[in-house]
């Protein structure tokens, strides 16, 4: 883990309706790190994190990301520093282009293509890799053939990482949660990211795929080296997993640290457990 | 794969079978042996208007395939196709009779206007969801049908305009002719249709469609493919008025009506959605069959719109009994010669091919991918 601040959220704000879903909350995720969110129901880590990869416009706050020269878009190319890198403002930009600087999400309640094998859904993920135009690929022609090609052998090796290799011929419907799970997670790797972000992953499993998820989610870490950033409800994960957390409540930053720190913090339990007399 | 799949059949058949493995192989062999049935009329083997009745399958399937893309992969709707066929037809038949500007000028006004104002519902499309997005494509279908009325200038009203079979490459068609031009504009969709969903467009359509959101995560520009499914629906639907105008020599505004949008829609439907040539049989049992088999039938053939009693049951059999229409029933009658072959190949474990469980719309390229990284 080195020092250097992969993200960077900063004053945010946004209510929904007169209620303050996050109060000028402000933390940072190194690179390379594994980031813990937590904090009680309702305390809004959900929507930091839209609020991160734009689902919604946060009312003010930015959210800057450290993004490597090769990702940048060209007119993005004179804010980069010496180290060949370069800190974007996040807020105001579509939805979609965001996993292009190298950020990318799974879902709570793990969407994927119940119609297509893991392989092509794995290959969704994929989606900004390729190059060639849609009449490239209407008429085949051979740049979308190689491509097709290429990353077909790049999402096998992505499952086969992920120890689902042998399903990926089989239809992402009716599989398991825990091959879900992980088929989301193989589908966030294919873009190569430089901060990935799970949202509560560990719902839906048993205590033995909690255990295996805890692995992988070294695993990613050790072999990708982006940062993790996990939203979860499921303490024993996070305190097994996680370097640093961020304790959150009523939109309010609570406390960052260690996970020892974060569990004798007297905020948090106060938060947690209610206010002792 | 060559190699794996060369050790694994040996079998004289197997090199006729192996070759129709490939889509588009199985597409142009489909197209060849279409290209048979007007000889087979001359010959008197078939009546001239059965192949006029198959004809019109060909072109309805034309149409459906680009609803399909629309419907099966992308999940949007549209009640406007038949505007789309209409505005096609007549505009092959503005610039051919009466501008004079030959075939190919009038096939390609055909295709580019109804895509031009296909990328305009597109835009419609990102503000309106499903059953209002059918509304508003039904008002654009409702306006170009009223306009098919009022423009006589364009359309001659409802006296009807009348055309001629076109020169194609300075040769004069006729019925047998034109079908083989259809035959060979089908082949060509179902080619390209095959190749848009099985890459990264595909993948694409098939994320928006089972989540925008989750789509738009993964880079998704929802907005793009929205408008690529829409004009593609519309430039079939252009191609398909086309080739009816070329093959019919006229049309009248009451064909462009809700019923043909519908059936249309039945064809998907019925066909399965997201199956290439599902759908064309789709087009072929709400088309031919009322025309071919139930109008002949004693009582029933004398039912006044029976093919709207007919569609209208089929779609809702299908809905609430077989959601995989044709295709899923083809899927059922292959099974247990997959489970055959899966027995004696000798190093395959006994029980169901893995092939089984994969998606039929893309078994080969799936296998071959897999095969190619890890031989067996």
């Amino acid at each position: 883990m080195s020092d250097q601040e992969v993200l960077r959220i900063d004053h945010l704000s946004i209510s929904f309706g007169g209620l303050k879903a996050l109060d000028d909350l402000s933390f940072g995720i190194k690179d390379q790190e594994i980031f813990g969110l937590i904090g009680p129901n309702g305390a809004g880590k959900t929507t930091v994190f839209n609020c991160v990869t734009q689902f919604y416009r946060p009312d003010a706050g930015d959210v800057f990301l450290t993004v490597d020269q090769s990702r940048l878009h060209s007119r993005d190319r004179h804010l980069v520093d010496d180290l060949g890198q370069a800190r974007l403002n996040l807020v105001g930009r579509p939805v979609h282009s965001i996993i292009r600087l190298g950020l990318v999400r799974t879902f709570q309640n793990v969407e994927v293509v119940k119609e297509l094998s893991l392989l092509d859904n794995v290959l969704v993920g994929g989606h900004i890799d390729f190059k060639a135009t849609m009449a490239e690929q209407i008429f085949r022609l051979p740049r979308a053939r190689r491509e097709e090609k290429t990353y077909r052998a790049k999402a096998l090796s992505v499952l086969d990482f992920l120890g689902i290799g042998h399903l990926a011929g089989q239809l992402a419907g009716g599989q398991p949660y825990g091959v879900l799970k992980k088929l989301e997670m193989a589908r966030t790797l294919m873009a190569e990211p430089r901060l990935i972000i799970l949202d509560e992953p560990a719902a839906g499993l048993n205590d033995s795929e909690t255990e295996d998820l805890a692995q992988t989610i070294r695993a990613i870490r050790d072999q990708y080296g982006c940062a993790v950033w996990l939203v979860e409800h499921d303490m024993r994960l996070v305190m097994n997993v996680c370097e640093r957390i961020c304790a959150i409540s009523f939109g309010k930053f609570l406390a960052l640290g260690t996970p020892s720190e974060i569990q004798s913090n007297k905020l948090v339990q106060e938060a947690y457990l209610g206010e002792q007399e | 794969m060559s190699t794996s799949t060369a050790t694994r059949t040996a079998s004289p058949l197997s090199l006729i079978v192996q070759p129709l493995r490939n889509a588009h192989v199985q597409f142009i062999v489909f197209g060849a042996l279409l290209c048979l049935l007007p000889a087979i009329a001359k010959a008197g083997g078939m009546r001239n208007s059965t192949l006029s009745t198959l004809a019109f399958v060909l072109i309805y399937a034309i149409v459906a395939l680009g609803l399909n893309l629309l419907l099966g992969y992308s999940g949007l709707i549209s009640l406007g196709t038949a505007g789309f066929v209409g505005l096609g037809a007549y505009l092959a038949a503005y610039f051919q009779d009466d501008l004079k500007l030959g075939f190919w000028v009038a096939l390609l006004a055909a295709l580019v206007v109804p895509t031009f104002i296909g990328l305009l519902v597109g835009f419609v499309s990102l503000r309106v969801r499903s059953i209002y997005l059918a509304i508003a494509s039904l008002c654009i279908a409702e306006i170009l049908l009223k306009t098919f009325e009022q423009l006589d200038w364009f359309t001659h009203g409802t006296a009807g305009k009348q055309s001629k079979y076109p020169v194609v490459f300075g040769l004069q068609t006729d019925r047998a002719t034109m079908f083989i031009i259809i035959v060979i504009a089908l082949v060509l969709v179902m080619m390209l249709t095959y190749n848009t969903v099985h890459g990264q467009l595909g993948r694409a359509l098939h994320a928006m469609r089972s989540s925008e959101v989750a789509a738009q995560a993964m880079g998704v520009n929802v907005l793009k493919y929205k408008l690529f499914a829409f004009s593609m629906a519309t430039l079939y639907a252009g191609l398909g008025g086309a080739l009816y105008l070329f093959f019919l020599r006229s049309s009248y505004p009451s064909t462009w009506n809700l019923f043909l949008s519908l059936n249309i829609i039945a064809m998907v439907v019925v066909g399965g959605l997201r199956s290439i040539f599902g759908t064309v049989a789709g087009a072929f049992v709400i088309f031919a069959v009322p025309e071919l088999v139930l109008k002949k039938l004693p009582v029933i053939g004398d039912v006044a719109g029976l093919p709207y009693i007919f569609s209208g049951l089929l779609i809702v059999l299908v809905i609430m009994f077989f959601p995989t229409g044709l295709k899923g029933l083809a899927d059922l009658a292959r099974r247990p010669f997959q489970r055959l072959r899966a027995n004696r190949s000798e190093s395959g474990p006994p029980g169901p091919d893995p092939s089984d469980r994969v998606d039929p719309t893309g078994p080969e390229t799936v296998l071959t991918a897999a095969e190619e990284v890890r031989p067996a």
